[in-house]
């Protein structure tokens, strides 16, 4: 009886469908992506409704459903994914390691340490997460959006070490770069 | 009248100074690839040490650093900022097998 007070799966959709896909979509790039993974969400809780205590809301508990389909997602793809390629960083450094001149970071004219809050910057985010490979975006979604240690996103993309510092420096060099031409419009 | 330490030491010191300089120069490309490993906290003394002291000579590499910071973190809150929604004729498929499943 206190399951069923505390669990609503008929309103499940209704409530909670619009902001998970958000949550979702904006972690595994594609619309149908996200759509299996919201659906399955809330079928799998549904199977398992009886583990539910009711210790966090139902909707925390979807939640981590949901953030667990999502790394099974990215166990899944890792298979598919491309070994990163050689010498992309020449885009950005010459022979010596200094930055091209055309490529060098320049001043955004804004508070670094402060939580930005503009549409257009998630915006311009979305367009230039979406440029990287699959690896790339696939590694910088776990480490800052779902805050995986280092150790367990080799772990879940079966990579190395070493391979995972050199994406994270290819990702944040090319967002970077693009962030700076379509946000901040330098 | 000041005496530099270049008078002092002479050719020796500038020996010295160069062979320190080159013992804690690193690249800009370096300095980039360190700054993610130094977030996650896997650098050395040394390497946070050379870290710092390139940052104090370039400040391309020092805004890399507190942009690519900025953005990283704020990355996140995405789904609060954008606005998409789900078809609604996915939405029924998915009402439907809840339906299915719970009966």
């Amino acid at each position: 009886m206190g399951i069923e007070k505390k669990l609503d799966p008929d309103n499940w959709v209704d409530k909670y469908s619009d902001e998970l896909y958000r949550y979702t979509l904006t972690r595994v790039t594609y619309s149908n992506f996200a759509e299996d993974i919201v659906q399955e969400t809330f079928l799998s809780a549904l199977r398992a409704k009886d583990s539910f205590k009711g210790e966090a809301s139902e909707k925390n508990w979807l939640y981590t459903i949901c953030k667990n389909k999502i790394i099974d997602h990215f166990r899944t793809q890792s298979k598919n994914l491309v070994k990163p390629s050689a010498a992309e960083e020449e885009i950005y450094f010459d022979k010596l390691g200094h930055w091209w001149e055309a490529s060098t970071p320049n001043k955004w004219g804004l508070n670094y340490s402060q939580p930005i809050e503009t549409k257009e910057f998630y915006n311009s985010l979305e367009l230039c997460k979406n440029k990287l490979n699959a690896i790339q975006r696939s590694i910088f979604v776990m480490k800052y959006m779902e805050e995986i240690e280092t150790e367990n996103i080799c772990k879940i993309l079966d990579i190395k070490p070493s391979n995972y510092w050199v994406i994270i420096h290819r990702c944040k060099l090319h967002l970077r770069s693009c962030l700076e031409k379509n946000w901040i419009n330098i | 009248m000041q005496v530099t330490p270049a008078q002092l030491f002479g050719k020796k010191l500038d020996k010295y100074l160069d062979m320190l300089t080159k013992l804690y120069e690193i690249s800009c490309r370096r300095a980039t690839f360190l700054a993610s490993k130094k977030e996650a906290g896997k650098t050395s003394y040394f390497e946070n040490l050379k870290l710092d002291l390139h940052y104090k000579i370039c400040e391309g590499c020092k805004l890399f650093d507190n942009q690519t910071s900025n953005f990283s973190k704020n990355a996140k809150h995405t789904h609060n900022h954008i606005d998409v929604a789900m078809k609604a004729e996915k939405k029924q498929k998915i009402k439907d097998m809840i339906k299915k499943l719970k009966n």
